[in-house]
């Protein structure tokens, strides 16, 4: 490809303007005079009494655990909504609208409310469920909108090839549309899945043990929350770039191998 | 002998906000084996329309479709059989880009004609060495010029031995330098003794490679005849006035 040389004081001005930054950041933390203590932390993560692991533990394997099912169960649900959104039969197509609009244009905080004390209350359901439940329907709905849009992006052209070539609709959905739609919808999925992490961390407040909730309880015993919190965001982002290098992997190996 | 293709009285029409167009008009068309049919005329006189009725690409209103010998108004599987028995060329090629051209060759072999892999791949390159892309089996599309791709979908609509060979403007995407390589190739197959039905715009091609030229003009058969005949001699005014407007 064509690439061209940039001028050199481009950089330069890069440089200068995160150094600008930098030092304010240096500057507010120096000038909160305040006495920063990590030690404490470590622990929060392996008790020492017990020998078992800590609080901030058990909410990283709250949040990994509560995240991995809603975004199976988000992802599964959201390509057979999805599917619903193209449908050429009107009433199944307007539900499929309305459910995406609801969970899309709702916050996610009031819906965890309503799952947990409305429908929760109603069914008997644990703190967990509810949680799982609320993030799995969310998610379900970012997914289906972006299965809609590759689905109807696909090129006609290649279809009616397959169609010519007398392969059946399952073989031409298997075989041309699938790895290539796959492939598409990864960039804006791995996005949402990135989102939904984070998006976890709001079952907090039906007392869910997550990384957020095991913070509060840090901070609550230890009364050092900028340590914590600093920490606590340090793990999420660790989480999700371990997320999103996957994604950018897997979709490096997809076009490699096209 | 019974022919290979049999259209009776074909219509096909659309309905836009504002008019209902009419795209084919009662055409009726009878194709023998071996025939090469070529259409012209302007466009959206229902060239395309009536190449793309036939594989049952493009649903028609009344009349019915008979292709070796499936009656494709009858059923699903008639469709799908007519389908086995022909092939298609398109005019913006449309092969699989996550395919290589071996693989794009070899998945009609694959899925339609239960092949295996390994027999399917030895084919397909059989039929790439034929178009002249020997060297070519493992690129993308996308690293292929546009006259590699056309060869590369030629080498897949045979790859699973149709009767029939459909093309729908198989030059005109192309840059000018590169439209004898395709041409050459299509000479080929016809003199291999396939049925053919080619939409086309270019005159030269048309004249050297037909037996019969349709000009299809606001949804009809307007004239027809040998290419002699069309080119020669046309006998309608609308026929005489295309001719001049392509400069022909």
């Amino acid at each position: 490809m064509y690439s061209q040389k940039l001028p050199l004081w481009y950089s330069i001005v890069a440089i200068l303007l995160i150094g600008v930054f930098g030092i304010g950041l240096f500057q507010a933390f120096y000038g909160l005079d305040y006495d920063w203590d990590f030690s404490f932390l470590g622990d929060f993560f392996w008790d020492p009494k017990d020998d078992k692991p800590g609080l901030i533990l058990l909410g990283l394997w709250g949040t990994i655990y509560i995240s991995l099912i809603s975004i199976v169960i988000g992802s599964g649900l959201g390509l057979l909504v999805g599917t619903l959104l193209i449908t050429r039969e009107p009433v199944t197509r307007f539900a499929a609208v309305f459910y995406v609009d609801v969970f899309r244009n709702t916050p996610v905080l009031v819906q965890l409310y309503v799952v947990y004390f409305i429908v929760g209350t109603a069914i008997e359901m644990s703190p967990e469920t509810a949680g799982i439940l609320t993030l799995s329907l969310f998610c379900s709905a970012y997914v289906a909108e972006i299965f809609r849009g590759t689905l109807q992006e696909f090129e006609k052209g290649q279809i009616d090839a397959a169609k010519a070539l007398g392969l059946t609709r399952w073989q031409t959905a298997r075989h041309i549309i699938a790895p290539q739609a796959l492939r598409r919808m990864l960039p804006p999925l791995i996005g949402q899945f990135v989102s939904l992490v984070k998006d976890s961390s709001l079952v907090s407040v039906i007392s869910v043990v997550d990384l957020t909730k095991s913070a509060m309880n840090v901070v609550a015993v230890s009364f050092r929350s900028l340590e914590t919190w600093f920490i606590i965001a340090l793990i999420y982002f660790v989480l999700n770039l371990v997320l999103s290098t996957v994604g950018r992997k897997i979709e490096q190996r997809l076009r490699v191998s096209s | 002998m019974t022919p290979l293709i049999n259209m009776e009285s074909v219509s096909k029409s659309f309905a836009t906000k504002t008019k209902v167009i009419e795209v084919l008009k009662s055409v009726s068309l009878e194709v023998q084996e071996g025939e090469i049919v070529c259409l012209i005329g302007p466009s959206g006189g229902g060239k395309s329309t009536l190449l793309r009725s036939i594989n049952a690409l493009e649903p028609i209103n009344s009349g019915s479709i008979t292709v070796c010998g499936q009656n494709l108004n009858q059923s699903a599987g008639a469709v799908q059989r007519v389908r086995r028995e022909t092939g298609m060329i398109f005019q913006r090629f449309e092969l699989f880009p996550h395919l290589s051209a071996l693989e794009n060759v070899a998945i009609g072999l694959v899925q339609v004609n239960k092949l295996s892999r390994s027999d399917a791949d030895s084919r397909a390159r059989e039929l790439l060495q034929d178009v002249g892309l020997a060297d070519h089996v493992n690129k993308y599309p996308a690293n292929l010029s546009g006259g590699q791709q056309q060869r590369v979908a030629i080498a897949r609509a045979l790859a699973t031995d149709p009767k029939i060979l459909l093309c729908d403007e198989p030059t005109s995407a192309l840059d000018p330098e590169l439209v004898d390589e395709v041409t050459e190739i299509l000479g080929k197959v016809a003199a291999s003794g396939m049925t053919m039905l080619i939409v086309t715009h270019e005159m030269r091609f048309a004249r050297q490679i037909a037996d019969r030229v349709l000009f299809l003009d606001q949804g009809t058969i307007a004239e027809q005849g040998t290419a002699e005949d069309i080119f020669k001699a046309p006998k309608s005014e609308r026929l005489k006035q295309f001719l001049k407007q392509i400069h022909f």
